[in-house]
């Protein structure tokens, strides 16, 4: 079974879908190429959001 | 004393009223347990709800049980209840699938807190049940996506179950468990408990633990019973509920259900948008139009009220997507993750690795606003009514991603459309009811109401099935 790296996900997620399809030979490329997409539309559509700078991330670190 | 054979009463009870029956002696737990265990393995596999039959480790339990009450050893309601588990809860020496081939396998040396608490109060766990593969989490597309196939509903079985809880959902419609656990990372109690007819409870996060359940979403998972009756609801979140330093998540809270003390119906105000009835699906709009009218006779004030305008369902995808794909990622870089039945849920867990840090944490931080918003919102209104669904149970074969059923008119806003994952990424509990028909199908209503408000909800809840039976109806049995 064909080995996937998560530096190759994330060369393809951030950069080139075409790449990270490629790579996935198991896998429809089409569906992963669209599953990329798809969170890059998220990721942008969020990225519209108006946010100030002294909200922080609705999770807390406790020592 | 033998227990009636073929006595269908007796699989739609209370818990209260079996919990009755048994203190009575009029059968044992032992005879109790085996009628319920034979019922679900015979049944069970006609809905695709059975992921582990658990009979002998059942009948052991059965026999404590019998001691215990024998020597009146009494540990509370659920003492001798037989139940079942979405097979994404750990039970120490038994295979654990979490509904997907890689991990058919698998078994944990440890059983899950919420497990161990049931096993505490005397019920006995007769089966594991069936799910989704790996709860959704790459995001899936056709109802087939499960190691045990497609869920079947009870009330119709060319139709879905919902899920991810698909087994907990139609084992509990069919009488084949008195109650059973689910767990919900964005709607898997509340939609499958809507589609097949029944009574389920998404708690607050943080209020039950998750500690040796599946991982999906450290910050939105939650555990929460599946049942009959707002009643059976509260009973066995109060026996789930609770601290637990194995779960970083947990609340450090108790739940105690407490009708009795209650807030007095007539002082609560129900927020509504009447765009929602604008919105749903229009064979379940005559249904809902009903169910409003029940839960105005409550004596609740109901006043309109609309969701804040933010991104509910791309916070969820992202926020899902980013920590399922570190959780899994062990299965995405093995290659076995192409082992999952569905290409496209696989797809999605691929691109989740992919997900930028700054993205995730932007959409935490907007998380953040939603609390925020939600905070304002229960300032004015003490809890939230909306359709579960706005439609009825989809066929077996079609496509999940497919478009939204037609709204029909035009709302003016946004209605209550997206409460699932809003009242998700804001942690806050829900239950969904039963509230009707539309061709034969069952249809559900929510309540949603602010953090640890549970009490609240299971108030209302409990008055709206005492004044309406939806919740007692029984689908058409194959036998």
């Amino acid at each position: 079974m064909k080995k996937l790296s998560r530096r190759g996900f994330a060369a393809g997620a951030l950069g080139s879908a075409v790449t990270l399809a490629a790579q996935t030979a198991a896998q429809p490329a089409d569906l992963v190429k669209a599953a990329v997409d798809s969170k890059r539309a998220t990721a942008e559509s969020l990225a519209k959001f108006e946010l100030k700078m002294s909200v922080e991330p609705a999770f807390q670190f406790k020592a | 004393v033998k227990l009636p054979s073929g006595n269908d009463d007796l699989f739609f009870a209370s818990l209260s009223e079996l919990n009755v029956r048994i203190r009575k002696r009029e059968f044992s737990v032992v005879e109790l347990t085996r009628a319920w265990a034979e019922r679900l393995e015979k049944l069970g596999p006609r809905y695709n709800a059975l992921a582990l039959p658990l009979t002998e480790v059942a009948h052991r339990k059965a026999r404590q049980v019998d001691d215990d009450i024998q020597h009146e050893r009494f540990h509370g309601v659920l003492q001798g209840i037989p139940f079942g588990a979405k097979d994404l809860l750990a039970l120490a020496g038994h295979p654990t699938t979490w509904g997907a081939k890689p991990y058919a396998a698998q078994v944990f040396d440890t059983t899950a807190t919420a497990l161990q608490r049931l096993d505490s109060a005397g019920a006995v766990l007769i089966g594991k049940l069936a799910m989704v593969e790996l709860a959704g989490g790459g995001g899936y597309r056709t109802a087939a996506a499960s190691l045990f196939g497609p869920g079947l509903n009870p009330w119709d079985r060319s139709k879905w179950s919902g899920g991810s809880s698909s087994g907990p959902a139609s084992a509990v419609a069919a009488g084949l468990v008195p109650f059973a656990l689910g767990s919900e990372t964005s709607g898997s109690i509340i939609s499958p408990s809507a589609y097949c007819g029944i009574t389920g409870l998404r708690p607050t996060y943080g209020l039950v633990s998750r500690s040796g359940a599946m991982a999906l979403s450290w910050t939105m998972d939650k555990i929460g019973p599946m049942c009959h009756s707002a009643e059976d609801c509260g009973i066995v979140l109060q026996a789930i509920a609770g601290s637990d330093s194995d779960d970083p998540g947990s609340a450090g809270k108790s739940f105690y259900y407490t009708p009795q003390y209650a807030r007095k119906l007539s002082d609560l105000t129900v927020g509504f948008s009447p765009d929602d009835m604008e919105s749903v699906e229009a064979s379940t709009r005559p249904a809902f139009e009903a169910a409003m009218q029940v839960i105005r006779a409550t004596g609740v004030k109901v006043v309109e009220v609309s969701l804040p305008d933010l991104p509910y369902g791309d916070l969820a995808d992202m926020i899902i997507g980013a920590e399922g794909g570190s959780v899994f990622e062990p299965l995405i870089v093995s290659g076995q993750v192409d082992q999952l039945v569905d290409p496209g849920q696989a797809a999605g867990l691929k691109a989740n690795l992919g997900i930028a840090a700054k993205d995730y944490l932007r959409a935490m931080r907007i998380r953040s606003v939603v609390k925020q918003k939600f905070r304002e919102l229960f300032t004015n209104v003490d809890v939230l009514v909306a359709p579960s669904r706005f439609n009825v149970a989809p066929g077996i074969h079609d496509d999940l991603d497919g478009p939204d059923p037609p709204a029909n008119g035009k709302p003016k806003g946004m209605g209550m459309r997206s409460l699932i994952p809003a009242g998700n990424l804001a942690g806050l509990p829900a239950l969904s009811l039963p509230c009707g028909f539309a061709g034969g199908m069952p249809v559900g209503l929510q309540l949603v109401g602010p953090a640890f408000s549970e009490n609240t909800l299971l108030a209302l809840g409990r008055e709206f099935q005492e004044k309406a039976d939806w919740h007692k109806r029984r689908p058409p049995l194959v036998s």
